[in-house]
């Protein structure tokens, strides 16, 4: 155990996660405030994520490094100022997959549109958060760009409102839809380079979704300069590529397919060949107004089961 | 694989099934399978009484196939269900006198 002897502490709840972030680092409570102020809580649940950020010295010939903690363990320990908030982040997802067994967490982005679920599922590079933050400037509800949190009883997708992270690639992008990247100093997030974050109540004041059941699961892949397509996916294919990107699978074992084949059969399955950023979110909001069709086994949308 | 196998399906796994196709979690080694159609088609025959060559038989009633491809591919299909531990196959004694050798 790795037992911090001093920092400051503020308390936050965003959307179904609670974290709690201690440290010593000058600024990062602000910066950090400055994405989340608007989720700050006086009180800790139980179960919340403790996050600390220590600031160690060894050997004059060393380097400085911090250390960063979830609930008193050791995580990380980057020796870059800037990569700080990306680092607070990974710990908060760390923290979430050991002290939240009540969520499945999925990779995906998830929003809310008109009461129905969206998860944008895919591995990282594949567009998840550029396109969330296109379709929440349509007005699309924003739940996360990075999880999925799947309530084991009820199968209802849950907010955890982060912070959209965006690659320095799609910054111009972001910022032609209207919205502000909030950093006072320059991010960098392991192999991903740069990155900017996006306060979600930042772009809209009514942003944030709430609970909802998940009525689309839908794979996004980024192709340059391609078309933007939708492909029908069965729902077998679809659970079980839910299953190859969910975080905590091992700690849920069966209760994880049970959980994914219910939400797959109620749920209408794509995968989406990404394009131009405005051509996809027209795409998507077609398909949402049950106007577009997909190519696939069948091409006329069918009712649910 | 012997055409003449009588494969059994596991009875402690988790089957899911979704518009025709599958999902299989297995206890034993906390993994998910997934069967497309004919895949399920033959998983529900391994029930340990019909053999691959009757399988195969079936399949060709269920869909569109000829006997040959048909048994190659309940063959592969049983042959890989057999290496994830999801059937067991049993081998049929045959009826056949072993040749003399002189």
């Amino acid at each position: 155990m790795y037992f911090p002897t001093y920092g400051r502490t503020r308390h936050f709840q965003i959307g179904s996660v609670p974290v709690s972030l201690t440290t010593e680092v000058r600024g990062l409570l602000e910066e950090y405030s400055a994405l989340y102020g608007d989720f700050r809580i006086r009180t800790p649940p139980e179960n919340t994520v403790q996050v600390g950020v220590h600031v160690r010295r060894p050997a004059s010939w060393h380097r400085r490094r911090f250390h960063v903690t979830v609930n008193g363990r050791l995580q990380f320990s980057p020796a870059r100022t800037e990569s700080l908030i990306p680092y607070v982040e990974w710990a908060v997802n760390w923290g979430m997959a050991r002290l939240l067994p009540q969520y499945l967490q999925l990779h995906a982005a998830s929003l809310e549109v008109d009461g129905a679920g969206v998860v944008l599922a895919g591995a990282s590079g594949s567009g998840k958060s550029t396109l969330a933050a296109g379709l929440v400037a349509r007005g699309w509800r924003y739940l996360c760009d990075e999880f999925a949190l799947i309530h084991v009883g009820t199968r209802a997708l849950h907010p955890y409102p982060r912070a959209i992270c965006v690659k320095k690639p799609s910054f111009a992008l972001v910022r032609s839809l209207g919205f502000q990247l909030r950093a006072k100093r320059r991010c960098v997030k392991g192999a991903k380079g740069p990155v900017g974050f996006l306060n979600p109540l930042g772009m809209r004041s009514d942003a944030l979704g709430r609970a909802c059941p998940v009525r689309y699961v839908i794979f996004p892949s980024y192709v340059r300069g391609a078309r933007p397509s939708l492909i029908e996916m069965s729902r077998a294919e679809a659970g079980f590529a839910l299953h190859q990107v969910c975080f905590n699978v091992l700690d849920c074992e069966a209760v994880a397919t049970d959980v994914l084949a219910a939400v797959v059969r109620r749920a209408w399955c794509y995968r989406l060949i990404a394009g131009e950023l405005a051509r996809t979110c027209d795409l998507l909001q077609r398909l949402i107004a049950g106007k577009a069709c997909a190519t696939g086994r069948t091409a006329v949308r069918g009712r649910l089961p | 694989m012997n055409l003449s196998c009588r494969p059994a399906r596991r009875t402690d796994v988790t089957v899911h099934e979704l518009d025709g196709e599958a999902l299989i979690y297995d206890p034993v080694t906390a993994d998910t399978h997934r069967l497309n159609r004919t895949g399920l088609f033959i998983w529900q025959r391994c029930d340990g009484y019909h053999n691959v060559a009757e399988i195969a038989r079936r399949l060709t009633e269920g869909y569109d196939v000829a006997l040959v491809p048909a048994a190659l591919h309940s063959a592969r299909m049983i042959a890989e269900l057999e290496r994830t531990q999801l059937v067991t196959t049993t081998p049929t004694v045959s009826n056949r006198r072993e040749p003399h050798n002189y």
